[in-house]
Formats: structure tokens, C-alpha cells, sequence
């Protein structure tokens, strides 16, 4: 007679291995965090794609606007706008343009309050100083 | 009995499931492990990208960075027939897209109504606000292609320097044909994967090599300047019904080129419609006889020389030569002149007996010196050398018909750069039309630096010729109308006569011309004018030299050039009442 199998005692006595499960664990861990990575990926690249068009538009619309200021920053295009607003200009005559010598250019703004300043109080134009 | 009937049915379903696992593995295997190279290069080629990412030209630009040249994006506007007429929107798409596109709306609704048809293109090169409006419309069956064309927003202004590029992107005529290894720049290439719904994957690129972008080519030119002279050449054509006219403005000190225009001119954006003889640049590209202008060179190299001196006086034979057997003519009947009047005059047997006391071979050397008979290497292509033959070749008479500028042959350029050798103190600088490339990343390529390409006269001889030349333009002078208040001009008048087809001289159409610089005390810029078969006026002081003072007078205040100095003018006024130098 042999002894009976003590079915309780044998279903509780069924334990998943403790390190398989942190393998498994860490396993599929792993494999979410690639799948995470992947789907990351994936949405930075369609981003990149996305701003890569967009700039491509952008370059062709500033080329376009770059066209546009250049056509009509051209001198024909200003003197045709100048007839059409009846706008008349000519050059200075000699005697209109004043040359400013290189050293009258350097002389600081205080330099020359202070020279004004000096020859009224030399003509006694200034007395409260 | 039971059991044992659910125990096989549970292990006959785990069998066919295992099965079918195992033979879905197998091919899985297989199909990774396997040689099926025709259904990998069948996935391969769908998949597979490989893309040339072309890049467009840079741009062309003046010295003040005004674009000159550039592309632009543009696209083509197309339609797809068969839709429109499934829609039966035949009527209106075509009458929006004829007044959108400024189109015969007749042409617009032939190219629609073919059944049968799913392509067809309305109008190409569209620009993008015309495209907007289209886009606003929501007009079916209608769609874009994007496309780029080459550019020049200032239309005629600078066409002979700047040329033209083809539709190929191949640079055909002016800085566009001598800079395009620079301008044109270098595709990219992209080599990856496309989804289920033709996009491309970004995270599949296996190759992205970046497109090198052409280089902006930037020009000593000044669109300003430019307009100033192009429009006076405009003024002079219609004043004397000349058949053409070209100036160039030369910054003396460097070499810089300020302005090169030419008459008549081109469109460059409309040059599949412009005859080739248009798009000659005849400042570069056109030899003539220089007349007067020459003696310029022939008397700088006496002086040079020391055969003669200005006050040296040779007899002008009241106007009539007879040279070797060959009668030799002056405008004016002159007796005695010293050479500074030979110059001041524009006596033709002065400079001739001047010519004489050099000898051809040295007369050839200086010549030689001077650059005539040789291309300046200016960076635009058809640049013309100019004829001047070895003196060995020459006739007895040669001497004096080169001293008077025949027989011989430059281009105004070559012309302009002997002027401004003088004014330069005896340096012939190499003209130059580019300042500077740079590439798309904002670093400079190369950048000009002035260059002396030979030095035949002496400090001396060129200050003496300065104020000879001086005298030209005071009273009494061929020159007087280049005369610029405030400003000492010196200069030269030219009037050449035509050579005709079969030999000989034409005595109706003659090449006008004036050269000269300013102020003459402290020379800023040198500038030529040649106008071609004026009528009815036809000499150069009375053609060219007026307009060289307009040009002059605009020229100075625009780049602030100082007047000379009230000194100079003096001297050159006390000369004047003096009748000496």
C-alpha cells in the first residue's frame, strides 16, 4: 500500500521561479522600452520630415520676397514709382553740398558745446556760469 | 471514456496549432535565411529611395549686395482634363485659369477638353502669388508642380555683365558663363526608405549627403552708378541716332570696374528671344579703331623717353601732310605746335612727327606695355585682345598712322586702362568685375586684390601727362564739353573713322569717343564713352565728351569725390590766361 498523494498540499507547493521572473520581467521591460524607442523615433522623424518641408518652403518664399525687394529696390522701379507720385528730385548743385573734412567729423558733440560756450563767455554773452 | 475522448481533441488542436506555427516558422526561416534574392530585390526596389537633391544657382549681386541674378522658386500650373469634363467644370476652370494666367482663354480650353487625357500643362514658370490665387479658387482637376527658374529682377540693367544662364542651369553669357563652376554648386544625394504610403521614413536614411549650395558671386558694380550711365547712353543714342554706344567707370587706384553698359541692350530674362548681336558686349567684345584717343599713349611714350618735351615744337604743316607719297590730314589746319598743343588740339600730323623721333620698335614696346594687342583678363568671357601687329610687319607708314590711332585696334576697355595707367601714376592695373565670392555658409572664397599688370611710363611722365591732359578739356581744348565745375578733368576726344568691308575709310560713319578721369590733382575714376555712327554731330568732343560730363557730374557726388583742390584749379586757371602748362 503506498501512501496517498496529498493533492493540496502538491498545488500549493508550485512556485514560478522567482530569477525567471525577474528575467522575464526585465525582458519585457526591455522589449517596451525599444518598442517605446521605436515609436519615438518614428515621431521624431516625422517631425524632421515635416520641419525639412517646411523649411524648403521657407527658403523658396524668402527667394520669392528676396525677388520682390530686389525688383523693386531697382533704380527703374523707384524712378517709375517717383513719375507716378509726380515727385522731381535732381542732384545737389556744387554750391549745396558742404564737405565735412575728417577732422570737423572726429570733433565729440561736448567738445563743441563747450567750444560755443567759451567764445559767449569770451563776447560776454554768458555771465551766469 | 469521456475524458479520454477531450484529452485527444485538446491534443489533436495543440498538434494543429503547433503545426501550423511550425510551418509558418519554417517560411518565416526561410524567408530570412533563404537565398531569395529576386523577392529581396523586389522588396528592396519598392522600398528604396534614392534621391539627387539638386541645389540652385547662387545668386549674383552688386557691390552694395543688390541681387542682380538669383533663383526662384516658381511652379507650373497644370490640369487634369478628364476630371474636369467627369466634373463638367469644363467652363469655369477654364475661364479662371485663362484670366488668372493672363492666357488665351481659346489655347486654355483646347488644352482642357480632351477626355482622354489625365495631364496637361496650362502655363509653366508661375509665380508664387499667381499660384496662391489659383490655390484660393479650389478649382478640381487642377494641381502644381514646383519648379525654379533663373532670375534677373533688374531687367536690362547690367545684361552684358551679367549674361545669362540657360535653361539648363548652364551659365551662357557674362559672370554667369565665367563664374558658373562657382555658382553652380553640387547636388546632395539621399538614399532611404519609403512606408506603405510612398513616404519617406526618416529613421531608414542610409545616406544623406548635404547639397553644397552655389556661391553668391558679388560684383565691383554699382546698379546706381549703372543706371546713371545707361541712362545717358539711352539719352545719347536718341540725341544723335547712333547705332549703338557703350561707357565703362573704372575706379583708377585699384582697377575696380564701377559700371559697363552697353546699347543696345537685352532682357536676360527673355534671351530664348533676343538675337546673339544683341547680347554682344561691345565694351569687351568690340574692336575699333581708337582714333585721337591713342595719342594719348604715343606722346606719354615720347615723353617717357625723353625724345621730346612739351614744349618741344613741331610744324603741323597748316593742316596737310604729304608723308611718303601719302597725304596725312588735320581737322584743323595748325602751323607750329609744341606737343602739349599737339595733345590739347588733337593735331593728327603733330602726333605723327611725335611718333617719328620713338622709332617703330620702341613705339611697338611701349604700345606693347600699355596692353595694346593683349586681353586685360577682365573675369567675363569674349574679351577681345585688339589688333597690333609686330613692327617688323608694319608699312613706312605705319609710325604715323598708329600715332593717330589707325592701323591699330583695341577695345574700349583696353583703352579706358591706358587712361588710367596715366591717371595711376604709370600702373596699369588689371580691371576687375567680381569683389568677392561667397559660399552658401557665409565664408569668402576669393576677394579681389588689385593687381599691376605693367608699368610703362615713369611717376613723372604720368603726373606731366596728367596735367597735359588737364588742358584738354579748358578752352580752346577738343575736350572743353567734359568740363565739370569744380572738378579738373583730363581727358582725350576721339573720332574714328569706320573701316568699311572692302578696305578703306567711310567718311559718313565714324566712331565717337572720349576717355578720360577725375579729379585730374587726384585721380578717382576713369571713364569711357564711345558712341557708334552718330549723326549728325559726329565728332568725339561733340558727341562723347558731353556725355562723359554728365555721367562725371552724377558719378562724384553719389561716391563723394572731393573736388580738386582749389590750388589745382587756380594753377589750372592761371595757366589758362597764361596759354601755358
Amino acid at each position: 500500500m503506498g501512501r496517498r498523494r496529498n493533492r493540496k498540499k502538491e498545488s500549493a507547493g508550485f512556485i514560478f521561479p522567482l530569477p525567471l521572473a525577474g528575467v522575464l520581467g526585465l525582458a519585457a521591460a526591455i522589449a517596451l522600452t525599444y518598442l517605446w524607442l521605436c515609436g519615438r523615433c518614428e515621431t521624431i522623424g516625422s517631425q524632421i520630415k515635416v520641419l525639412e518641408d517646411r523649411k524648403t518652403e521657407l527658403q523658396k518664399r524668402v527667394g520669392s520676397e528676396e525677388y520682390k525687394w530686389a525688383s523693386m529696390k531697382s533704380p527703374v522701379h523707384i524712378e517709375r514709382l517717383l513719375q507716378q507720385f509726380n515727385i522731381h528730385m535732381i542732384w545737389p548743385e556744387k554750391a549745396q553740398v558742404v564737405q565735412v573734412q575728417a577732422e570737423d567729423r572726429v570733433t565729440p558733440p561736448v567738445q563743441v558745446a563747450a567750444n560755443v560756450r567759451n567764445s559767449r563767455r569770451d563776447n560776454g554773452m554768458l555771465m551766469d556760469d | 471514456m469521456t475524458e479520454n475522448r477531450h484529452v485527444w481533441r485538446v491534443v489533436l488542436i495543440l498538434l494543429a496549432a503547433v503545426a501550423v506555427w511550425f510551418g509558418l516558422a519554417s517560411r518565416l526561416v526561410m524567408l530570412h535565411l533563404g537565398r531569395n534574392e529576386d523577392l529581396r530585390g523586389r522588396v528592396t526596389r519598392i522600398r528604396k529611395v534614392e534621391q539627387d537633391i539638386l541645389v540652385g544657382r547662387g545668386r549674383i549681386l552688386d557691390c552694395n549686395g543688390n541681387i542682380v541674378a538669383m533663383d526662384l522658386a516658381l511652379r507650373n500650373v497644370c490640369a487634369d482634363p478628364k476630371t474636369i469634363l467627369e466634373k463638367g467644370h469644363l467652363r469655369i476652370v477654364g475661364s479662371h485659369l485663362a484670366r488668372l494666367l493672363e492666357l488665351d482663354p481659346a489655347m486654355v480650353f483646347s488644352r482642357l477638353d480632351r477626355p482622354d487625357r489625365r495631364f496637361e500643362y496650362i502655363k509653366m514658370y508661375v509665380h508664387d502669388d499667381v499660384v496662391q490665387r489659383i490655390r484660393r479658387m479650389q478649382l478640381s482637376g487642377v494641381f502644381f508642380e514646383d519648379t525654379s527658374a533663373r532670375h534677373y529682377p533688374k531687367g536690362e540693367l547690367l545684361s552684358h555683365v551679367v549674361g545669362f544662364s540657360n535653361q539648363e542651369g548652364v551659365g551662357s553669357a557674362g559672370v554667369e558663363q565665367r563664374m558658373d563652376s562657382l555658382l553652380r554648386g553640387r547636388a546632395g544625394l539621399r538614399i532611404s526608405e519609403r512606408d506603405g504610403r510612398r513616404h519617406e521614413v526618416y529613421t531608414r536614411r542610409s545616406l544623406d549627403i548635404a547639397p553644397q549650395e552655389g556661391a553668391d558671386v558679388y560684383l565691383t558694380l554699382d546698379q546706381n552708378l549703372q543706371y546713371v550711365v545707361e541712362k545717358a547712353l539711352d539719352a545719347a543714342i536718341e540725341q544723335h541716332q547712333a547705332k549703338g554706344a557703350w561707357a565703362i567707370m573704372q575706379r583708377v587706384g585699384t582697377g575696380e570696374i564701377l559700371a559697363m553698359a552697353n546699347r543696345p541692350a537685352y532682357d536676360p530674362n527673355e534671351y530664348r528671344r533676343t538675337s546673339p548681336d544683341l547680347m554682344l558686349n561691345r565694351s569687351i567684345g568690340y574692336v575699333y579703331e581708337p582714333g585721337s584717343t591713342f595719342k594719348v599713349a604715343v606722346i606719354a611714350a615720347a615723353l617717357n623717353e625723353g625724345t621730346v618735351s612739351p614744349e618741344t615744337v613741331f610744324d603741323c604743316e597748316n593742316g596737310k601732310w604729304i608723308f611718303r607719297g601719302r597725304p596725312l590730314h588735320d581737322y584743323h589746319p595748325y602751323g607750329r605746335l609744341p606737343v602739349a598743343d599737339i595733345l590739347k588740339k588733337s593735331s593728327n600730323i603733330g602726333a605723327a612727327k611725335v611718333a617719328m623721333t620713338l622709332g617703330d620698335k620702341r613705339l611697338e614696346q611701349y604700345l606693347r606695355a600699355f596692353g595694346v594687342g593683349r586681353a586685360t583678363g577682365i573675369e567675363l568671357p569674349g574679351e577681345e585682345a585688339g589688333i597690333l601687329h609686330p613692327c617688323q610687319r608694319w608699312s613706312a607708314l605705319s609710325v604715323s598712322r598708329i600715332a593717330m590711332g589707325h592701323e591699330v585696334c583695341v577695345t574700349a576697355l583696353q583703352m579706358l586702362n591706358i587712361m588710367c595707367g596715366i591717371a595711376n601714376n604709370g600702373f596699369i592695373m588689371k580691371p576687375s568685375i567680381v569683389k568677392r565670392v561667397v559660399d552658401a555658409r557665409g565664408h569668402t572664397i576669393t576677394e579681389f586684390e588689385p593687381e599691376v599688370l605693367s608699368r610703362p611710363i615713369r611717376e613723372d611722365t604720368a603726373r606731366l601727362m596728367q596735367r597735359l591732359l588737364t588742358r584738354t578739356t579748358e578752352e580752346g581744348g577738343t575736350g572743353a564739353r567734359a568740363r565739370l565745375e569744380g572738378y579738373a578733368v583730363a581727358g582725350k576726344t576721339g573720332t574714328a573713322q569706320k573701316v568699311l568691308p572692302g578696305g578703306g575709310y567711310s567718311q559718313t560713319a565714324n566712331i565717337a569717343s572720349f576717355v578720360g578721369f577725375l579729379p585730374s590733382d587726384h585721380p578717382e575714376i576713369g571713364m569711357i564713352v564711345v558712341v557708334d555712327e552718330p549723326q549728325p554731330l559726329r565728332t568725339g568732343g561733340a558727341v562723347a565728351a558731353p556725355v562723359f560730363r554728365e555721367i562725371a557730374a552724377q558719378a562724384v557726388r553719389y561716391l563723394n569725390v572731393e573736388p580738386s583742390a582749389p590750388s589745382g584749379l587756380a594753377a589750372i586757371e592761371r595757366g589758362k590766361a597764361a596759354g601755358s602748362l
